[in-house]
């Protein structure tokens, strides 16, 4: 029986020497582990080596404790600072990445807003300056070529009562007036009856809806807009005012939170090989 | 908690392989069973300390072993115990050191699963039932587990005659 017992639970008493070496097994089942130890020099072997190595691993001393683990208000885990640490590192290096895609994707985007600002405020200009010049400015537009010497306001002034009065005879003779002139002729006429400057606000839409591009060059003599003179300049405007889109500390700056990032890396990875 | 500071000190010891590192889980072991005091259900507490030893000691490992920044030369390098000068030992005391190494070496080449069972289970000579609540496994698993573990070591231990005198 015994020898059935052996060829059938081989295996299992294999298997079973630990829970034997620990007194784990159930009565029934420990009586067969033994009487198989008896007949089997194998599983004899087997179960005395197992037993010390056990043995040996249980003499193992306690190793002494290098320092206290008490848990105080004042003493925080010391991971905590690797942990701040790398949250640190990591929004800077979102920053980092924010900065250098706008660094990347907004220039041209820049540019179209500076070049739009330009538009926006070359109208005002050109408003400004036609606007007290208008009578006179109109009316020398209309009989001077393009590129005319710089008309001063009292040269604006006087020539706007001569205007006036040839308007009013070109209106008295419609055939020899230019159709720009037609809206013009009823405020001449209406500036030679009144004091001009009095008059000119009311005629300064006027004028910029019928000859905005020769009233540029017209009202260009006040010099207050120079930019908005004419088209050669308009290029030249729109680099310098991209460049002024990004300020000169923001490439500094960009590197430097680089910079930053990957010196909080390098420390990570030191301390994290240190550990 | 403090009772079970040597403990738990010398469960991550074993299980992680130096003294630096073991201090680390130590130190967030107690930390996170502080924080976490309302999630004992009862029952042993020294089991329930342990298995966040050993959970702190498998996550500082799996990040290392992640970063590849340990060889194996490494950990046995740091296995090695604060020893006084051989030279002042008598002959048996210095061949028992060395003996110690020996088995702290071989503990530390078992895989982390048969390692912990180890441990808990020979070093430290926790029950069954705290080994296997530990680390949340049931008996059957444990038993298997140190059946293996024990077998592979001392497969590897069975060279040095010393340790079966």
């Amino acid at each position: 029986m015994n020898d059935n017992l052996s060829a059938e639970r081989l295996p299992h008493v294999h298997e079973m020497l630990s829970e034997y070496l620990d007194g784990q097994l159930d009565e029934a089942t420990r009586q067969r582990v033994e009487a198989h130890l008896v007949t089997c020099a194998d599983c004899r072997a087997d179960y005395e080596t197992l037993r010390q190595t056990v043995r040996v691993l249980r003499q193992l001393p306690m190793r002494a404790v290098p320092r206290g683990f008490a848990i105080t208000a004042s003493a925080p885990p010391r991971r905590g600072a690797l942990f701040w640490l790398r949250v640190t590192n990591s929004a800077l290096a979102a920053l980092f990445i924010a900065l250098l895609a706008a660094r990347l994707v907004l220039p041209g985007l820049g540019q179209t807003i500076t070049t739009r600002s330009d538009v926006s405020t070359v109208r005002p200009a050109a408003v400004n300056v036609a606007s007290p010049a208008a009578p006179g400015g109109q009316s020398s537009v209309a009989q001077r070529p393009v590129g005319l010497a710089p008309v001063s306001p009292n040269q604006t002034a006087s020539t706007a009562s001569e205007a006036a009065s040839a308007v009013s005879h070109a209106s008295a003779a419609p055939t020899a007036a230019p159709a720009p002139a037609q809206p013009f002729a009823a405020a001449g006429a209406r500036s030679s009856a009144a004091a001009a400057p009095t008059v000119a606000p009311a005629a300064a839409p006027t004028s910029i809806q019928v000859v905005p591009p020769i009233a540029v060059p017209a009202a260009a003599p006040v010099q207050r807009a120079p930019t908005a003179t004419g088209p050669p300049s308009a290029p030249a405007a729109a680099p310098a005012a991209a460049g002024a889109a990004w300020p000169a500390w923001y490439d500094p700056l960009l590197g430097a939170v680089g910079a930053v990032v990957l010196a909080m890396l390098g420390v990570l990875i030191v301390m994290g090989r240190h550990r | 908690m403090l009772t079970y500071q040597d403990l738990a000190f010398n469960v991550a010891r074993r299980l992680v392989g130096n003294d630096d590192a073991a201090c680390d889980v130590t130190q967030d072991a107690f930390w996170s069973a502080y924080r976490h005091l309302d999630q004992f259900k009862g029952g042993s507490f020294r089991a329930w300390l342990l298995r966040i030893v050993t959970n702190a000691s498998y996550d500082l490992l799996r990040a290392r072993q992640r970063n590849a920044r340990d060889s194996l030369d490494q950990m046995m390098d740091e296995t090695s115990f604060d020893a006084p000068d051989p030279g002042d030992l008598p002959e048996a005391l210095v061949l028992r050191q060395e003996t110690m190494q020996t088995l702290e070496e071989a503990i530390q080449q078992l895989p982390f699963e048969q390692r912990s069972v180890i441990v808990l289970c020979d070093v430290q000579g926790l029950s069954y039932e705290e080994t296997a609540a530990a680390l949340q496994i049931n008996s059957g698993t444990l038993k298997s587990r140190l059946s293996r573990a024990r077998r592979r070591l001392r497969d590897s231990l069975v060279q040095r005659r010393e340790l079966w005198e």
